[in-house]
């Protein structure tokens, strides 16, 4: 529980370099919550880019990151009197509108402690948090070179790295939990601005009462990050579209920004960001100077914050977007491999599966992994979104932007999750759509304002607090962690039982993923790896300085067999990996340990990380 | 008929349609969950 503290204390220091941030770009806030929601989450976007900065410096110590915290923690003392202004005051049937906060402020609690339960997901097993936990134990953010998604922008990486130094998995988790919180709170803010104070909290219970939020906020994902930042850009787009103050326009770039630091395919909002600055100059009729002085302001910042990602991939690997675009930046073999991957969500990438895309996400959520998970809101109130953005305005560009982004998706792996940038936007305009039913009188058309929404809320509230029931079990100590990870975190039981039995020195080469438990230094190998012939196999063993290798039974272990003499088999281990944390399921698997003959790393310094230096 | 009693009985059609469909995912979960699956 005292991560909760420590994330009180990120909060506040965000909320100090944002604010003052905001301040320096003379943008001015309407309200507290305004202010509150954009300082602080554009507050984690810096502190991203200083545990970035303090990494790369190689002094990646707790005291450090205290410094920082304190730095914005002081700023934040500082700006304190503008979080005493008043909000606009809410409107409307207040019955209502406590039961939206209450059944939000429910799925927060619940996505919070879900996120205080161990990792146990593989995707932040094999690299969100792997990397963090790496580069702590390094004391430095350093190269992974098994690991091809860490050489993306990986800014939510970042916060979790600074949740790992200073208190553990938890407190990282939480922080990317409250960046799920704050776009929930943007989309709060974008249904405002279109639809009045009334639509706040609709939009952002839409947006957040979902069984794909609570998912996100459990597993240490970063999909919040980009959900937060881009929609406080596409805010401030907004607010800039209406007022033309330039502070506006530079806080939607710094957002843009951070929106692209945290995976690659976030460049997607701060390239469409451009168009729609394009789209309100020339619908202003700002003329060509004006409009490209406007387009260039953006784009340098917004490049400018992303930009140090781009440089570190390129100084280690040659390629600025490693491994994507191999035809400008030269091939590499990760190219080929990632799309075997990612190639297999959907049902296939021509028109009609375009069209269909958005019913087959509602209706057939298991072909995009999990999209049941989503909302059916927006396509439920679909033709009311699209009625309502028939006329020039702001509504109809904020449609646009939301269906390029779509069509950015589909060209992308077809993952529901992915999606989750979109979400609050789609919950601003479906809490507007409703609203317009509602007003509009008709008993007929409030029937079918309440049968898209009521039925759809209940059900996500109720999947949030189903989802998180086990995870929060654990945290709150109804669950031991080794008990519970046993059953959740794939290979959890062979790491333990690695860690174990081999002594600290140990230097592992594995084809397993997902390695976040195995706490024994070890380097990872693709599959192709033991294609490349035995010879070259045993080098890579020797020259390695491995003391074991842990493989997957079968093909790999032949081929390790094959290299004859440098290795022995130690044993076979049997698992069952899980394939839902909430509904059980298993995958039968099997794995082979060898040690290296010859003692090549009995003189290996103990310690923990990837480049343990050989003497 | 009135063109907003047609337009509502549209909409009304689409959003049951589209909820019966989304909401047959559940079911099997469910079972499971409540272990009858």
């Amino acid at each position: 529980m005292l991560a909760l503290a420590w994330s009180a204390a990120c909060v506040v220091a965000a909320y100090g370099y944002g604010a003052a941030l905001a301040r320096a770009l003379r943008v001015r806030f309407e309200g507290s919550s305004e202010r509150l929601l954009l300082s602080a989450t554009l507050g984690l976007g810096v502190l991203s880019l200083l545990v970035l900065g303090i990494g790369l410096s190689g002094v990646l110590r707790a005291w450090v990151l205290w410094v920082a915290l304190g730095g914005g923690g002081a700023l934040a003392v500082l700006q304190w009197p503008g979080l005493l202004r008043r909000s606009s005051p809410q409107r409307g049937a207040p019955r209502l509108r406590l039961a939206l906060m209450s059944a939000f402020g429910l799925c927060a609690v619940a996505n919070v402690l879900g996120a205080l339960a161990p990792p146990s997901f593989i995707d932040a097993l094999y690299y969100h948090l792997l990397g963090p936990k790496l580069h702590v134990a390094a004391g430095a953010v350093v190269e992974i070179p098994w690991i091809w998604q860490t050489y993306q922008p990986v800014a939510v990486e970042m916060l979790y790295t600074l949740g790992m130094a200073l208190d553990g998995p938890g407190l990282a988790c939480v922080l990317h939990a409250l960046l799920g919180l704050f776009a929930a709170g943007g989309a709060g803010l974008l249904a405002k601005a279109l639809a009045g104070p009334r639509a706040a909290w609709l939009a952002a219970l839409i947006a957040y009462g979902t069984a794909m939020i609570a998912w996100e906020s459990t597993s240490g994902f970063v999909e919040l990050g980009v959900a937060a930042f881009g929609t406080f850009c596409l805010y401030a787009l907004l607010q800039w579209g209406r007022a033309r103050a330039r502070g506006w326009l530079m806080l939607a770039a710094l957002f843009g920004g951070f929106a692209a630091s945290c995976k690659l395919p976030g460049v997607v909002i701060p390239l469409l960001g451009g168009a729609v600055i394009v789209y309100l100059c020339v619908r202003a009729r700002s003329g060509a100077r004006a409009t490209a002085g406007a387009l260039l302001g953006f784009g340098a910042v917004a490049f400018l914050v992303v930009a140090p990602w781009y440089l570190r991939a390129f100084v280690w690997t040659g390629n600025p977007v490693y491994p994507f675009l191999p035809g400008l930046f030269g091939a590499n073999a990760e190219y080929a491999d990632l799309w075997v991957n990612l190639g297999h969500y959907g049902t296939g990438r021509g028109l009609l599966d375009f069209v269909l895309a958005p019913w087959r996400l509602v209706t057939a959520g298991d072909l995009f992994e999990r999209a049941q998970f989503l909302s059916p809101i927006p396509l439920l109130l679909g033709p009311v979104i699209l009625w309502r953005a028939r006329h020039v305005g702001e509504r109809q560009w904020l449609v646009a932007f939301a269906a390029a982004y779509f069509v950015s998706w589909f060209a992308s792996a077809h993952v529901a999750r992915y999606l989750v940038p979109l979400a609050p936007l789609l919950a601003a305009l479906c809490a507007d759509a409703l609203l317009a039913l509602w007003d509009e009188g008709s008993r007929l058309w409030r029937i079918c304002a309440v049968a898209a929404a009521g039925p759809a809320l209940l059900m996500g509230v109720a999947s949030t607090l189903v989802y998180d029931a086990p995870l929060a079990k654990v945290a709150l100590g109804r669950e031991s962690e080794t008990a519970y990870l046993t059953r959740t975190a794939w290979h959890y039981g062979l790491y333990r039982r690695l860690t174990a039995e081999l002594p600290a020195h140990a230097k592992l080469l594995t084809s397993l993923g997902g390695t976040y438990y195995l706490d024994r230094p070890h380097v990872g190998m693709k599959p192709r790896g033991f294609k490349a012939g035995a010879e070259a196999l045993a080098r890579r063993i020797l020259d390695g300085q491995f003391t074991h290798v842990l493989v997957q039974a079968g093909e790999q272990e032949a081929a390790v067999l094959a290299c004859g003499a440098p290795v022995k088999l130690l044993w076979h281990h049997e698992d069952v990996l899980i394939q839902s944390r909430s509904f059980g399921g298993g995958i039968p698997h099997k794995v082979a340990l060898f040690a290296v003959d010859g003692g090549v790393g009995r003189a290996l310094k103990p310690g923990w990380g990837p480049a343990a230096p050989a003497p | 008929m009135d063109r907003k009693v047609v337009i509502g009985l549209l909409l009304l059609g689409w959003v049951l349609l589209v909820s019966a469909f989304h909401f047959q995912q559940f079911v099997g979960p469910l079972m499971r969950l409540l272990g009858r699956g």
